[in-house]
């Protein structure tokens, strides 16, 4: 059994940092580590130095934003398919003329 | 619900959707297909859930969560065409991916999938589980690969 002392724990808790960022760390054991951060403050500086490894990553992933045209047409295709497959139901003679007329003025 | 409420819940993600359709098969005309393709499936398969749930737009909170709720579900069939979908365009489209993403686009679809609901759309791992209907430990272990996978072409400094 490894025996408990402070660079043993600060090792140990190291390890954890990826899970914590990552949000895989389970609940219980998430208090415990922003406990020990709260202890010990110069672990912070690891986990800063984790977060820019993270930013760095999340700027290899693309984050493409839509042309406006796109945007309009893919808004329009989805507004389109909502009003040919859903399909309200209608109680009455009145509801049937309303929905109609509410979906002409929404075209 | 009426129709017109759920316009109104679902155009605000038609961005987000673009995105993430795009992470799987980098290309607008294709993206855009994925997204309509996914939606129309969700609303084929879900339409009595959809209008039988009630919105109270003053309420922001409730708006939000309703969103995010509807916005999962879409993903669902989102992720599930797209993985199909980008297997079979990936190699048409090797030349129109942008130099610095060549390492992204190298991944496995599902890993990719992963790697931008959890670090662009910010979803948790739950809800990652919950849309991909993946155990914890399948997505853990793509967010790890991702990450190692991409930090090791960073590294050496070359695209792949």
């Amino acid at each position: 059994m490894i025996e408990k002392t402070p660079v043993n724990e600060f090792i140990s808790y190291q390890k954890k940092i990826t899970a914590y960022l990552d949000g895989t760390m389970a609940e219980d054991d998430v208090a415990d580590f922003e406990a020990f951060v709260k202890k010990n403050p110069e672990f912070e500086k690891q986990i800063r130095s984790k977060l820019d490894e993270y930013q760095l990553l999340a700027n290899l992933i693309p984050s493409v934003v839509p042309s406006k045209e796109s945007l309009d047409s893919l808004q329009s295709e989805m507004k389109a398919s909502i009003y040919n497959l859903l399909k309200e139901e209608n109680h009455s003679v009145w509801d049937d003329v309303k929905h109609k007329w509410d979906e002409w003025f929404s075209r | 619900m009426r129709r017109k409420e759920f316009i109104q819940l679902a155009h605000p993600m038609a961005e987000k959707l673009f995105r993430i359709a795009y992470n799987l098969i980098p290309d607008d005309l294709q993206a855009e297909q994925l997204v309509v393709d996914g939606f129309n499936a969700y609303l084929l398969k879900e339409k009595k859930n959809i209008l039988r749930r009630t919105v109270d737009f003053d309420n922001k909170k409730e708006t939000a969560a309703l969103r995010r709720f509807f916005f999962k579900g879409i993903l669902k069939y989102v992720g599930d065409i797209g993985i199909r979908r980008s297997a079979q365009l990936i190699e048409q489209l090797k030349l129109t991916i942008p130099t610095e993403y060549r390492p992204f686009y190298s991944l496995d679809p599902r890993v990719r999938l992963v790697m931008c609901l959890r670090f662009d759309a910010k979803l948790s791992v739950e809800e990652i589980e919950e849309v991909l209907q993946l155990p914890r430990y399948a997505v853990i272990e793509k967010i790890h690969n991702g990450r190692f996978l991409l930090m090791n072409d960073l590294n050496k400094g070359v695209p792949a």
